[in-house]
């Protein structure tokens, strides 16, 4: 065993030990000049940040009741000044999941359009809804906005752009340009990778060889035409850049631009409110929308307490759950009262 | 995100977080023992401090808790090392860093009612500052000997004196500081407080002081005297062997008659060889107890204890040992004595002051054996007759008669243990409680404490208390000049207080009755003297 565990950590080690600059700039197709400072600029306007969480809290095989929160915050510099929650219940049923997609899209978005998922797409039906839900707080978001405030979304946009939510972002695409807000979507996770005989993880490689090209100051790199994969759609307007917001943090993010934003505005904007004590490195409000929104363990066990103990309100008997539950979590249940 | 319901969906609720939703100044946690809540990181809370915790959770239920701060610790609700590092100067969620307060429940008010508390306060209730109010119970469990006044912190409860029960004092009191945190002035105030109730004709007990300092009398240093305290003279009754001090025709001459000593008396002042104990204690048994000292000086005496078999060595040591205390304790006379005067004045319910400076210690030491000897037998006889007013004995250094080892002092110890039952309470006072036997101590029942630096000192005190002393071991530690904490029966836990300044009590006790006007009481108090 220890043996085998050796040689997995040694392949481990392959992709995480630092992998030699020039091979990076030689496979990438990326050069030291393609790394750019950014000069944080004075921004007192208003930051609006962007989240959302989602926990099953009953798993019936053929369909999953999903607790889903969603909500942004809201910062005037560095003042935090309030935290928008939404929270809601989803049954992701195949059967039934684009009726109530389609009433979304129509009540928040005023679409009216077929919604249908690709049969490979119908196990995240509720990451989907999550989607749409932060969309619909991005929205709201964008509506509270004002010229030059800036607004940050938890996560891409570029490969979202040709998925069933075109139409949604190019709603929230054209609020942000009649607003005069700028738009950014972070990404705290990427599975941009680059080829160095294995898939290197691209934004981890890249946040180290730009720290050496630019120790000093926060930088950015636009990943235009730069051999990456996986590469967003063709129909990808705006711009993926990867950022480090500050020269002190050890991380760099992938940020995506959508068209018509002001990029270099954008970025030092975000970039003069990614220096806190507390999550140096990322821009702060970020951090706290990340913070409030989420649902921890114990919410979603508490609530999930509090559906079984309506369903046995309503006479049905915990055998019954038993029965109808996930075999997976009827294995983790402990033995005692369930309803 | 204003959306109607749905009907796969349901929007359980949303809801606004801003400023005005703050879990500052309220219960977060934790159990019945420990109440923790959160301030904001800028404001200050002292470890000692009284909060008041108001549940009105359940319908026409009001309680009110009670807690004592007993820790305030830095948190917030970031883990990692974010205000560790030289970068992480800029601070963005103020709101976000806080202290958390610690408190111990100290019990719960219902309708007016003061209890112990066997629930916790409902999650989030509201926390305050305790306030005047909200100590009025204590007013009513406080007894009557005012000491000084209820203390929150570092601020004064003006409303709410500090009183000791007098029924409490024959089950012991122990009066613990480091040098100058103000013991005398608490022994002056109390005193005082005694010396009113006799004058009054209201004292439940006698209060003995031997005072081998002359600080009592007439004060030292600036400071003023139980003489000083003119309204209520007449509650003192005063000894002296100070030629000074007996110039005042109120003072009497100290006088202890040579038939009143016995051998125990002598047996505790020296270091004995067993031989030497032993021929002692065979004097009561060979000599008649009232003539003992002459007789065993004599020719005759010496041959009949010679004849009992003893050395003759032996006796020489005795007999020298016995002109040695003679010569050094000149208020020993052959006849005249002021002991009878000093029982009776304190069955009448007299503060008695026994004036002996420049005494050394073991004279003082004979002294107090003596005095406690005859207290406790007549007090004993009074108590098989049935009655009789209690009385307490003041002990200076009381370690070095309590100590429980070698140098402890088997008398005394016998009134720790049984001088309850008679109507006799030792009064301790000390600065170093952990050298009095952890036994003894645990037989008082009132502890005033007056700031203790040693942990030592403070566990010892903590292991002993008829109440849990344990979590006051930091406000104990920061006690200022004058602050107490005072454990004692009858009052429901340990309560902090500031003792009354025996000069300004002192100015108010003889102006009472003088005007109608109340003066300002907490106004008046400082911080008192070295």
């Amino acid at each position: 065993m220890a043996r085998d565990l050796a040689a997995v950590a040694d392949l481990i080690r392959d992709y995480i030990s630092p992998e030699g600059a020039s091979r990076y700039y030689q496979n990438t197709g990326i050069t030291e000049s393609d790394f750019s400072p950014i000069l944080p600029q004075k921004f007192e306007g208003s930051i609006f940040a962007i989240d959302g969480s989602n926990a099953t809290i009953f798993d019936l095989a053929a369909a999953k009741v999903n607790y889903i929160r969603t909500g942004y915050v809201v910062y005037r510099g560095t003042s935090w000044q309030r935290t928008e929650i939404a929270n809601e219940i989803f049954v992701a049923d195949q059967e039934s999941y684009a009726q109530t997609f389609e009433r979304n899209l129509k009540d928040i978005f005023g679409i009216e359009e077929t919604f249908t998922l690709e049969e490979t797409e119908l196990d995240r039906l509720s990451t989907y809804f999550r989607e749409l839900q932060e969309y619909a707080a991005l929205f709201e978001a964008l509506d509270r906005a004002q010229e030059g405030d800036l607004v940050l979304y938890d996560g891409g946009f570029a490969f979202w752009k040709e998925g069933p939510f075109k139409a949604v972002l190019d709603q929230i695409f054209e609020r942000a340009e009649n607003v005069g807000a700028d738009l950014l979507g972070i990404s705290k996770s990427s599975t941009f990778s680059w080829n160095a005989g294995l898939s290197r993880p691209f934004v981890q490689d890249t946040a180290r060889i730009g720290s050496q090209v630019i120790p000093d100051r926060p930088w950015m790199i636009d990943l235009k035409d730069k051999n990456i994969s996986p590469r967003p759609e063709s129909s990808w307007k705006g711009k993926i850049r990867v950022v480090k917001f500050h020269p002190h943090a050890g991380r760099a993010f992938r940020v995506d631009v959508p068209p018509l934003i002001d990029a270099d505005r954008a970025l030092s904007h975000a970039a003069t409110r990614s220096s806190s004590a507390e999550c140096l490195g990322y821009p702060h409000a970020l951090f706290r929308a990340h913070r409030e929104i989420r649902i921890t363990d114990q919410e979603s066990w508490l609530l999930r307490r509090a559906l079984l103990d309506e369903l046995g309100s309503r006479g049905v008997s915990e055998e019954q759950v038993r029965g109808f539950l996930d075999y997976h979590d009827f294995m983790e249940m402990r033995p005692g009262r369930m309803l | 995100m204003d959306k109607e319901e749905k009907t796969r969906t349901l929007l359980l609720d949303r809801w606004t977080i801003d400023g005005s939703r703050s879990t500052t100044y309220r219960i977060i946690s934790k159990n019945v023992s420990e109440y923790n809540f959160i301030i904001p990181y800028k404001e200050r809370v002292e470890v000692g401090e009284i909060f008041s915790v108001e549940d009105t959770s359940v319908e026409d239920e009001k309680i009110t808790f009670l807690a004592r701060v007993t820790d305030i610790r830095h948190d917030s609700n970031y883990e990692g090392n974010w205000d560790t590092t030289l970068r992480g100067t800029e601070f963005y969620d103020q709101d976000q860093i806080f202290n958390r307060v610690v408190a111990e429940p100290l019990g719960c008010i219902i309708e007016d009612r003061f209890k112990k508390s066997r629930i916790i306060p409902s999650k989030f209730s509201p926390v305050k500052r305790a306030e005047a109010g909200e100590f009025r119970f204590l007013s009513e469990v406080m007894g009557d000997i005012e000491v000084g006044l209820l203390r929150n912190g570092s601020r004064l409860v003006e409303e709410i004196p500090v009183a000791l029960h007098s029924e409490a004092m024959d089950h012991h009191m122990g009066v613990f500081a480091t040098t100058g945190m103000g013991k005398s002035n608490f022994m002056k105030v109390f005193a005082a407080s005694c010396m009113k109730m006799a004058a009054q004709g209201r004292s439940k007990f006698g209060l003995l002081i031997v005072d081998p300092h002359g600080e009592y009398i007439k004060g030292k240093k600036g400071t003023k005297g139980l003489f000083d305290l003119d309204r209520y003279r007449k509650g003192l009754t005063c000894y002296s062997t100070d030629p000074g001090h007996l110039k005042d025709p109120e003072v009497s001459e100290l006088t202890v008659a040579i038939t009143e000593i016995r051998p125990a008396d002598i047996a505790v002042l020296y270091d004995w060889t067993p031989a030497q104990r032993e021929a002692l204690e065979a004097v009561s048994r060979i000599f008649y107890e009232d003539t003992w000292l002459d007789d065993i000086q004599t020719p005759e005496g010496t041959a009949q204890m010679i004849s009992d078999g003893f050395h003759e060595k032996t006796i020489g040591r005795i007999n020298r040992t016995i002109r040695t205390i003679m010569d050094k304790n000149r208020y020993i006379h052959q006849k005249r004595s002021s002991v009878p005067g000093i029982i009776s004045r304190l069955l009448k319910g007299d503060v008695v002051l026994v004036d002996v400076p420049q005494l050394s210690e073991r004279s003082e030491l004979f002294l107090l054996s003596l005095l406690s000897r005859q207290i406790l037998d007549r007090y004993k006889r009074e108590a098989s007759e049935g009655g009789g007013k209690s009385c307490l004995i003041t002990i200076e250094e009381a370690q070095r008669v309590l100590s429980g080892g070698e140098g402890s002092l088997a008398r005394f110890e016998s009134i720790a243990r049984e001088g309850r039952k008679f109507g006799v309470g030792l009064c301790a006072v000390t600065q170093q409680p952990k050298l009095i036997d952890k036994q003894l101590l645990s037989q008082f029942n009132t502890f005033v404490i007056l700031g203790l630096a040693d942990r030592n000192d403070r566990t010892r005190l903590e292991e002993s208390a008829k109440q849990d002393l344990s979590s006051l071991d930091v406000e104990i530690q920061t006690l200022e000049k004058g602050e107490a904490i005072i454990s004692t029966l009858n009052i429901p836990f340990p309560v902090p207080a500031r003792i009354h300044l025996y000069e300004t009590y002192l100015e108010e006790l003889n102006g009472e009755g003088r005007s109608n006007e109340e003066p300002r009481r907490g106004a008046k108090f400082n911080i008192p003297p070295d």
